[in-house]
C-alpha cells in the first residue's frame, strides 16, 4: 500500500535529518538548507492537501472507519499485534488522520516551524546538531497532532520532550540546565500519569469486530474503539463511573501540565526565559498546543462524563489562569517573561472553552490554540529582535522606541492588540466564541455559574492594562535606552528577514480576524459532531 | 542405588551429552583459553582476547544450533529435561543463554579495548563465568542451581579481585573484592539453607510441577521461610536490594568490560533461576508477595540511592538494582503474559546496558580510564557517535520512546494493568499489584533524574579539559556503538512486532 500525504507529511523531514548527522564539519554552515527545504516541502503538500476539495467520498481509505466522516484523510496499516496469553490480543497501528480538531493545528506547526528554522539562520554553535533536533521536533509534533492510534500519540508525546530538552539544554541561556531539567520532569510526570490512563483504558475495551473474527478478546489502542462506549467489556474497571472518573483526572492533569495550567505552569516562564528565540517560538506557539489538544481528543473524546463532572473545576481553572497570570503580567520587568506569563493567561481560554461542552465553545478553544499560536510566534519573535541587537529584554531599559523603529513599531502594536483580542485579530475571535459557548453552557446545561464567566471578563481589562502599559513604557516618550549611545547604533529597524517572518505572522493575524470563517468552515461541522457525540456519551453516565 | 536406576541415569546422560552443544563447547574453550594463554603470553600477549571472542563465536553457533532443533528433541516424555532432570532444554533457557553469550562476548571485547592491558586471566574467567551463566539459565534442580552460581560467583570474585592496578579508582579494588565474597558468602549459605529446608519440606529438589505439588502440601509458614531464604540468595546475584550493597563498589572498582558481562550475564542467569523458580513454588500463597517486596525494594532503593552518584560506573549499578526491580515485577504476577514481559525486559535491559557500557568505555578510554561525571564534561559534543549512544541508552534505560526501553517497560506493565483489572481493588494481591505498578511509574520518573544527568553532562557542560587535543574514536567504537544505537531504536519502532512475539 502506498503512504498516504499524511504519512509523507510525518516523515519527510528523516531522511533530512539523518543527512544532516552525516553532513561534513565543512559544510556545517549550510546545515540551517537541509532544515528549512523539507519544512517547505511538507508546507507544499498540506496546501495541496487542503486546496483539494475535502470530501471524505474522495478519500476511499477512510471509508471503513467509524466517525470518518468527519475525517479529511485517514491512513491506518498495522505497527504489532501481539498475543497477550490469557487476555487476548494487543493491537496497534500506524494511524493517522486529519480531522477538523487537528487540521489548524497541524497548519500551525508546517507555519511556525520554518519561520523558527529562519529565526535561527545564523545559528553558528554546532548548527549540524541544532537543526537536526528542530527538525526531530517538528516530527514528533506532526506525529502527536495526527495521530489516531494512543500509542503511536503516546509515543510522539514523549519523542517531543528530547529535542526540546537539548534545545534549551545546550543552546539556551545562563540558567539553562535547570530550566531543561524542569522542563522534562514536569513534563514526563504529566506524560506517566497519561499511561496509566491509557493502561486502564486498553485493558477495558476491545475491538468487537477484530474479536469476533479471532474469537478472542482483541484489544486496540485505536481511538476508535475507545472512543465508543458499546465497545466496553463487561466487569471491567472503566464500566463504573468513580474510576472513569479517576482516569479522566489523570489524563487532565497530564495535559494541564503541558498546556500549562496553574498551578502547574511554572516550568514554563524558566523554559521561555532560557531558551532562545526561535526555541520559545515553538515552545509557546506550538508545544502547549499539545496540552489543550489532548484534553480534546483524549479527555473529552474518551471521558465527556469526566470533562461534564469536573466542568466547573476546569473552568475554574481556567478563569484562575486567565486572573492570575494577568497579575503576574503587570508586575513583569523582563519582556519575555510577561510575555510568557500571558500564554498561561490565553490557555486558560482553552480551559474555559472546554469546559464548556458546546461546540462554539470548543472552536473557540480550538480557534483559540491556533490564535494563540499565531500571536506567541509574533510576540517572542519582537522579544528577539529587541534582545538580538542589544541582549536586554528589560522593559525600563527601552522608551521612545517608536521613532527609532518604525517598522517593528508597527509589527509590536498587531502583536500587542491581539494580546488584548481587540477587534480584526483572531484571538478577538476566539475569544469571543470561548464567552458565547461558557455563558450557553452555563445557561443550557448550568455546569457552572455564569458568575464565573463573567469573572473571566477580568482578564480581558488585565491584558489590555499590561499590554498597552507596556507599550506605552518602551514605545512612547522621548526616545531613551539604558545602553546610552552604545545602542543607538545596534537599535535599527527590521532587517529584510526578520521582517518576512514578523509580517507574516501580522497579516495572517489580521486576515484570519476579519476572516475567522476561512478556518471555521473548515473545522466547524466536525467539531459540532464532536460535541455532540462527547454530550451524548458524557450524560449517559448521569442519566439511571 | 539400585542398578536400573543407575542405567536409566546413564542412559539419560548419554542420551543428553549431544544436545549440550552450548554447555561443552564453552566448557572445552575454558580449557582452550588457559593452555592459550599460558603458552602465549610472553611471545604475544594480545592473542588470548582474540582467541576468546573466535572462541565464543563459535560456542554462539552452537548455541543457535542447539536453539534451532528445540523442536525435533524427543529424549522422553519430558522431551526437555536433560542429565535426568538436572537441566531444562527449552527456549526460556536459550534465550537467557543467548542473553549470557552476547554479555560475555561484549564484555570480552571492552577488556581488550581497556586504556591499561589486563591480565591474560581474565578472559578465562569471563569464559568461566560465562559457563556458570549457561548453566543456571538452564538449571532445573536445586544442586545444578546452587553449582552454576558458585562457578560464576567464584569467576567473578576472582575478576574483581585480580589487579593489576589497571583502573582509577578512588576505592581499591581488594576492598569491593572483599565486600563481594563476603556478601557472596552469606548469600550463598543462606540460599544453601533455604534449598536444605524445600529439601526436607518436600524431599525433592527437582524443580517443576512436582516440587509445586508437594509445596501445597507443606506448612505455608515453613513454605515461606524456606523460599524466602532461596529468594534471597538469589537476590544477591540479582543485585536487588536487600542484597545488593556489594554492588556499586565492584562496579567502581571492577574495569568496564568486566562490569558489562558481570551486570548482564550474572543478573539475568540470576533472573532465569527466579522465573523457573515461579512455576515450582506457585503454590506457596506469599511467593507473589515476597517477588513484590523485593522489585519495591529494589526500586526504592535504586532510583534513590543513584541520585546522588557521581561516577557514571556507580550510577548504572544503582540503575540496576533499580532494574532489578523492573526485572522482577513481571513475576509478581506471573501467567504467560508476565513471563513474556520478564524475557522481553531482559533482552531489553542486556542490550541497554551493554550499550551504556560501551559509551562509558569509549568515554573512558579518553579520559584517562576515568568513569568520573565530572571528567566527561562536554565529552559527548567532542565524540558525537558515542555521545548518541549513551543518550539512547540512557532514554532507553528510562523507558522513553522510541528506544526499546519503553516498549520493554510497556511490556511489564500491561500485565500488571490486566492483574488489576482482574483482581479488583478488593483483594490484597490487587492493592499490592497496582502499588507495584504505581512505583514502577513513580520510580521512572525520578529514574529520569540520574540517567539524564549523565547525557546532560555529556552534551549540556562545557568541556572539562579542553586543552586535551580530541582523538576520534574512529570506526573500531563508533561502528558497534552506532550499529547498537541503531537497534535500540529499531527495537522500539518497527520492531515491536518482532520484540513482543
Amino acid at each position: 500500500v502506498p503512504f498516504s500525504p499524511l504519512s509523507w507529511l510525518v516523515l519527510l523531514p528523516v531522511p533530512f535529518m539523518v543527512a544532516l548527522l552525516l553532513l561534513p564539519r565543512r559544510w556545517a554552515a549550510h546545515a540551517r538548507w537541509f532544515a528549512l527545504v523539507p519544512m517547505l516541502l511538507q508546507a507544499a503538500v498540506f496546501a495541496k492537501l487542503i486546496w483539494e476539495p475535502c470530501c471524505p467520498a474522495a478519500l476511499t481509505a477512510a471509508s471503513d472507519v467509524p466517525l470518518s466522516t468527519e475525517m479529511f484523510l485517514f491512513e491506518s496499516r498495522a505497527w504489532f499485534d501481539v498475543s497477550l496469553g490469557e487476555a487476548g490480543r494487543l493491537q496497534a497501528a500506524w494511524m493517522l488522520g486529519l480531522d477538523g480538531l487537528n487540521l489548524l493545528l497541524v497548519g500551525l506547526t508546517l507555519l511556525i516551524l520554518p519561520i523558527a528554522v529562519v529565526a535561527s539562520w545564523n545559528q553558528t554553535q554546532s548548527p549540524r546538531g541544532y537543526f537536526a533536533l528542530i527538525l526531530l521536533l517538528e516530527v514528533a509534533l506532526l506525529g502527536c497532532f495526527l495521530s489516531l492510534d494512543l500509542l503511536l500519540f503516546f509515543l510522539f508525546f514523549e519523542l517531543m520532550l528530547v529535542p526540546m530538552y537539548f534545545l534549551i539544554g545546550v543552546w539556551g541561556g545562563e540558567g539553562r540546565r535547570y530550566a531543561a531539567i524542569k522542563f522534562f520532569l514536569y513534563t514526563l510526570v504529566g506524560s506517566v500519569l497519561i499511561l496509566l490512563a491509557l493502561l486502564a483504558l486498553v485493558y477495558s475495551y476491545h475491538d468487537p469486530e477484530a474479536t469476533e473474527v479471532a474469537g478472542l478478546t482483541v484489544r486496540s489502542f485505536s481511538y476508535f474503539t475507545l472512543a465508543d462506549p458499546g465497545n466496553l467489556l463487561p466487569g471491567t474497571l472503566l464500566t463504573q463511573l468513580d474510576w472513569r472518573l479517576g482516569c479522566f483526572v489523570l489524563l487532565a492533569i497530564g495535559f494541564a501540565i503541558k498546556l500549562p495550567a496553574v498551578p502547574v505552569h511554572t516550568w514554563l516562564p524558566d523554559a521561555h526565559v532560557e531558551a532562545s528565540t526561535p526555541i520559545s517560538v515553538v515552545l509557546a506557539a506550538v508545544l502547549l498546543k499539545v496540552g489543550g489538544y489532548g484534553l480534546i481528543r483524549l479527555g473529552l473524546g474518551l471521558f465527556p462524563e469526566g470533562v461534564i463532572a469536573y466542568s466547573p473545576w476546569l473552568a475554574g481553572a481556567g478563569v484562575l489562569a486567565i486572573l492570575y497570570a494577568g497579575l503576574i503580567c503587570l508586575a513583569q520587568k523582563d519582556l519575555k517573561r510577561m510575555i510568557a506569563y500571558s500564554s498561561v493567561a490565553h490557555m486558560g481560554y482553552v480551559l474555559l472553552g472546554i469546559a464548556s461542552v458546546t461546540a462554539v465553545g470548543l472552536s473557540g478553544a480550538s480557534l483559540q490554540l491556533f490564535a494563540h499560536g499565531l500571536n506567541s510566534a509574533l510576540l517572542f519573535l519582537i522579544v528577539g529582535v529587541l534582545y538580538e541587537r542589544v541582549h536586554d529584554r528589560r522593559i525600563p531599559s527601552f522608551q521612545g522606541l517608536w521613532a527609532r523603529m518604525p517598522r517593528f513599531t508597527a509589527v509590536v502594536m498587531v502583536g500587542f492588540f491581539a494580546g488584548m483580542a481587540l477587534p480584526a485579530t483572531v484571538p478577538f475571535v476566539a475569544e469571543l466564541l470561548v464567552f458565547v459557548g461558557a455563558f450557553q453552557s452555563s445557561q443550557t446545561l448550568g455546569l457552572f455559574s455564569p458568575w464565573l464567566v463573567g469573572a473571566a471578563f477580568g482578564g480581558i481589562l488585565l491584558s489590555a492594562g499590561y499590554f498597552i502599559w507596556t507599550f506605552q513604557r518602551m514605545f512612547f516618550g522621548p526616545y531613551q535606552v539604558r545602553g546610552g549611545e552604545a545602542w543607538d547604533e545596534k537599535l535599527t529597524d527590521l532587517s529584510l528577514r526578520e521582517g518576512l517572518s514578523l509580517g507574516l505572522l501580522a497579516v495572517l493575524i489580521v486576515l484570519f480576524g476579519l476572516l475567522p470563517q476561512l478556518l471555521l468552515d473548515k473545522i466547524d461541522p466536525a467539531i459540532e459532531a464532536f460535541a455532540q457525540r462527547a454530550l451524548l456519551n458524557g450524560q449517559r453516565w448521569f442519566t439511571p | 542405588m539400585d542398578t536400573s536406576t543407575l542405567a536409566t541415569g546413564l542412559d539419560s546422560i548419554s542420551a543428553s551429552l549431544p544436545l549440550l552443544g552450548t554447555e561443552l563447547a564453552l566448557t572445552a574453550l575454558l580449557l582452550v583459553v588457559l593452555a592459550v594463554h599460558l603458552i602465549t603470553r610472553r611471545r604475544w600477549p594480545a592473542f588470548t582476547g582474540y582467541f576468546t571472542i573466535a572462541g565464543l563465536l563459535i560456542v554462539t553457533v552452537f548455541w543457535f544450533s542447539q536453539t534451532l532443533g528445540l523442536d525435533s528433541y524427543t529424549l522422553s516424555a519430558r522431551p526437555w529435561a536433560l542429565m535426568g532432570g538436572a537441566l531444562d532444554l527449552d527456549r526460556w533457557a536459550q534465550w537467557f543463554k543467548g542473553l549470557v553469550l552476547v554479555g560475555t562476548l561484549v564484555g570480552v571485547l571492552l577488556t581488550r579495548s581497556e586504556a591499561r592491558p589486563v591480565a591474560g586471566e581474565t578472559y578465562f574467567l569471563l569464559v568461566a563465568l560465562a559457563l556458570g551463566g549457561v548453566l543456571m539459565a538452564g538449571a532445573s534442580h536445586g544442586l545444578i542451581v546452587y553449582l552454576g552460581i558458585e562457578l560464576a560467583s567464584l569467576a567473578s570474585y576472582v575478576l574483581v579481585a585480580l589487579s593489576k592496578g589497571d583502573t582509577l579508582s578512588e576505592r581499591p579494588r581488594s576492598e569491593a573484592a572483599t565486600k563481594y565474597i563476603v556478601y557472596g558468602a552469606v548469600s550463598s549459605a543462606l540460599m544453601l539453607y533455604g534449598f536444605s529446608l524445600v529439601y526436607g519440606l518436600t524431599g525433592t529438589l527437582q524443580l517443576g510441577s512436582g516440587l509445586a505439588l508437594r509445596l501445597a502440601d507443606a506448612d505455608p509458614a515453613a513454605a515461606t521461610v524456606a523460599v524466602s531464604f532461596v529468594l534471597i540468595g538469589l537476590a544477591y546475584k540479582l543485585s536487588a536490594a536487600p542484597m545488593h550493597f556489594w554492588s556499586p563498589d565492584v562496579y567502581e572498582a571492577a574495569p568496564g568490560g568486566v562490569v558489562a558481562a558481570l551486570a548482564t550475564t550474572s543478573k539475568l542467569a540470576a533472573l532465569a533461576i527466579v522465573l523457573r523458580l515461579t512455576d515450582s513454588v506457585a503454590t506457596v500463597p506469599t511467593w507473589p508477595l515476597l517477588v513484590a517486596g523485593l522489585a519495591l525494594l529494589s526500586l526504592t532503593v535504586g532510583s534513590l540511592g543513584a541520585l546522588a552518584q557521581r561516577d557514571a560506573k556507580r550510577l548504572l549499578a544503582y540503575g540496576g538494582v533499580a532494574q532489578a526491580g523492573y526485572l522482577l515485577m513481571g513475576l509478581v504476577v506471573g501467567g504467560e503474559g508476565g513471563e513474556r514481559a520478564v524475557l522481553v525486559y531482559a533482552l531489553v535491559y542486556a542490550l541497554l546496558t551493554l550499550l551504556a557500557f560501551g559509551a562509558g568505555a569509549a568515554f573512558a578510554s579518553r579520559a584517562e580510564g576515568s568513569w568520573l561525571l565530572d571528567r566527561w564534561q562536554g565529552l559527548g559534543r567532542r565524540y558525537p557517535v558515542a555521545g548518541v549512544a549513551m543518550a539512547v541508552a540512557m532514554a532507553g534505560l528510562v523507558g522513553l520512546p522510541p528506544t526499546a526501553g519503553f516498549i520493554g517497560k510497556l511490556a511489564v506493565f500491561l500485565p500488571l494493568a490486566e492483574a488489576v483489572q482482574q483482581l479488583g481493588l478488593s483483594s490484597v494481591m490487587g492493592v499490592v499489584v497496582l502499588i507495584v505498578l504505581g512505583a514502577g511509574l513513580i520510580y521512572s520518573v525520578v529514574s529520569l533524574f540520574f540517567y539524564l544527568k549523565v547525557a546532560a553532562r555529556l552534551f549540556l557542560e562545557a568541556d572539562a579539559d579542553a586543552d586535551v587535543p580530541t582523538q576520534a574514536l574512529g570506526p573500531r567504537w563508533n561502528l558497534p556503538l552506532a550499529l547498537g544505537s541503531a537497534l535500540a531504536l529499531l527495537l522500539g519502532t518497527v520492531g515491536v512486532n518482532w520484540l513482543l512475539g
